[in-house]
């Protein structure tokens, strides 16, 4: 079949790329979190990270198509490229359009699936029917069986939502505002009552859903972004609210994005360059409460309510909490030694199943993946201390001597 | 004229069975299973992650395979499996396995299919390790309904799988021309790459630790 799209070539293009301009701000890209039997994904340990299928320029996963329906929209939120008082090109592609290019994108192994998000015209509840139709016509017309994340448009009403939600692997509403007082000012047609109910509902019904046999239900469970760095709130704030979106709703993950000045806006703060040190601080204080056993209040508090940026914040709550080492590696639980720097998830598991059958070593422990270099201050085997050098005042001589400025910053860990 | 490319199918050597002990590169895949069925009362019991870490590192086509997987064996058959992972022998062989299970993932990512004349999706690789036979799994269950063929040109050797099912086969014949779909969604997806970027946050250094220059030579969005 010669496709009618190649036929329109040059304008398909266009559209395309105005469309992708638009939506490539919203850093919600993994694929992870689905396998689906005729998938056959990866086994073991990297399971959950997903596939990419290139890198762009900025050292990003690209793994899905991520792209608008449309970028226009009767809405002015300040940070967003495509709000209303913007003038740029607007335009939209077709959901015949969209499933067709992603499908052909897909069969050449260009990407893991696709990213669905739009501006909003007419209603929220036009626009989202519409990206629903993208969807069911790359699922019952090109039999596409790959990873679909479709953004949840505020306003949508509950039966559009749901049918997103059986049509999808994973499903989004972006909070984008820490704090109620700063959507009002930023993204005035929203309200974070509203926003909350919503993943609220989304979580209901994702539960509804898990045991139903048919539809795709969003098993890979729902995501949001926030925007760091574009409102006054502390790192305090912004995990707090990480955190109970964690228990409370029961969220996938939660994205942080740098505040990039895409717009010229008075209601936005001046800055020159993206927040890139805060975002990944905050993605690995985001890691450490999901995987690591950590609260936000050991790592924050109302007098220190930023992470530091000179070492990550393991580190720093190990160095606040010297009396809790050493650990003995032959005889900590699998809690107490994720506490300790230099040992993660992984090493932590070998650890335990290694001990069992032999004594550890120190070069043992290096194969078993853990990071010497960081963990000899603060453990010991068989109560002996790996580093007799390792004093504390040693230690924190190591530990305050500012580490140089990261070149390289880790988006998916 | 343009027929022949539909035959050139047809003359793909189709014979993963027969052709095994001649075809002498795609051996390790099954004489691992075959030594496994010899020493399976003995590997029978055999942790599932040491099998798949000897899986992987029989990929590697490295020499010493059967010494190593002799080692492993004794070590089994002493008694000490559960000290596989403290032992200095099998620590290089599970280096080698992960390297071996890294590029199979990366290519899961960064190969590359082209649409060619006679219905074809064509993928041409260079890879390091012999990856082909597990990569050609992955693809045949993912793309299920497409005639898809992976050809590790290093090794000469060459896949072919629809519906499920995968085929050892030789390529002969110049692979045809790639289709007119082909040339514009292969340039529509080159310029979406390149909209992606975002300038203010640039990082070609981990662009190429992500994406070895290895790689590159088969994807499109890296072509000049
Ligand atoms: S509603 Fe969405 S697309 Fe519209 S201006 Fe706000 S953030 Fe942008």
């Amino acid at each position: 079949m010669m496709g009618p799209l190649v036929k329109k070539k040059k304008e398909v293009w266009e559209r395309l790329e105005l469309l992708a301009q638009g939506a490539k701000f919203d850093v919600s890209c993994a694929s992870s979190g689905v396998t689906r039997n005729n998938k056959a994904s990866f086994l073991g340990n990297a399971s959950r990270f997903g596939i990419c299928h290139t890198f762009t320029s900025d050292g990003r996963c690209i793994s899905l198509l991520k792209v608008l329906l449309t970028n226009q929209c009767h809405n002015d939120c300040a940070y967003c490229v495509n709000k209303r008082s913007n003038h740029h090109p607007r335009t939209f592609l077709s959901p015949e359009e969209l499933a067709y290019v992603t499908y052909q994108f897909y069969r050449r192994n260009y990407i893991e699936g696709l990213f669905l998000s739009s501006g909003i015209i007419r209603s929220a509840d036009y626009t989202l029917e519409k990206m629903i139709d993208t969807v069911k016509i790359l699922r019952r017309k090109y039999g596409f069986d790959g990873y679909i994340h479709l953004k949840i448009l505020p306003g949508a009403s509950e039966a559009t939502i749901v049918e997103a939600i059986r049509w999808a692997d994973r499903v989004s509403v972006n909070l984008e505002l820490p704090t109620p007082q700063s959507l009002v000012k930023l993204a005035p047609e929203k309200n974070m009552k509203e926003l909350l109910s919503i993943i609220e509902l989304i979580s209901k019904k994702i539960d509804e859903f898990r045991e139903n046999p048919s539809g795709y239900n969003a098993k890979g469970g729902q995501s949001t972004q926030l925007i760091v760095g574009a409102s006054p709130e502390s790192d305090l704030i912004i995990l707090t609210l990480s955190q109970q979106l964690y228990k409370k709703y029961k969220l996938k993950r939660v994205y942080y994005s740098a505040y990039i000045p895409v717009n010229q806006d008075s209601r936005l703060p001046a800055v020159s360059t993206p927040p890139l040190i805060r975002e990944h601080r905050l993605y690995q204080a985001d890691w450490l409460i999901r995987f690591y056993g950590f609260t936000v209040d050991e790592l924050l508090s109302p007098d220190s309510p930023n992470l530091e940026e000179g070492y990550d914040p393991k580190l720093a709550w190990a160095l606040r909490n010297l009396h809790y080492f050493p650990v003995d590696i032959m005889k900590a639980s699998y809690y107490e030694l994720l506490r300790v720097p230099g040992i993660g998830p992984i090493s932590a598991k070998r650890i335990l199943n290694y001990r069992k059958h032999t004594s550890l070593s120190l070069e043992s422990l290096k194969k078993l993946g853990v990071v010497i270099k960081r963990a000899k201050y603060f453990i010991t085997i068989n109560g002996k201390m790996i580093d007799q050098k390792a004093k504390v005042d040693f230690l924190q001589s190591f530990v305050f001597k500012p580490q140089p400025k990261m070149t390289q910053l880790e988006l998916f860990f | 004229m343009r027929k022949e490319n539909h035959s050139w199918l047809q003359e793909l050597v189709c014979r993963f069975d027969q052709n095994l002990k001649k075809q002498s590169k795609l051996r390790q895949d099954s004489l691992f299973k075959q030594e496994i069925s010899s020493l399976a009362q003995l590997l029978a019991n055999v942790d599932k992650d040491v099998l798949k870490v000897l899986y992987y590192y029989s990929l590697s086509e490295k020499d010493r395979f059967f010494e190593d997987l002799k080692q492993i064996v004794s070590l089994v058959s002493a008694g000490k499996e559960r000290l596989i992972f403290s032992d200095p022998a099998f620590f290089h062989i599970y280096k080698t396995a992960n390297r071996v299970r890294r590029e199979i993932h990366r290519y899961k990512g960064f190969l590359r299919f082209k649409e060619v004349k006679g219905g074809y999706l064509y993928a041409a690789f260079e890879p390091e390790f012999n990856v082909i036979i597990p990569l050609a799994r992955h693809f045949a269950n993912r793309f299920r309904n497409e005639k898809i063929i992976l050809h590790d040109r290093k090794r000469g050797l060459a896949v072919f799988c629809h519906k499920g099912h995968m085929i050892q086969a030789e390529i002969i014949k110049p692979i045809p021309q790639e289709t007119e779909e082909e040339t514009f969604f292969s340039n529509l997806w080159k310029k979406y790459f390149e909209t992606l970027a975002i300038k203010e946050r640039e990082n070609l250094t981990g662009q190429k630790r992500n994406v070895p220059l290895k790689y590159r030579k088969f994807m499109v969005e890296f072509e000049p």
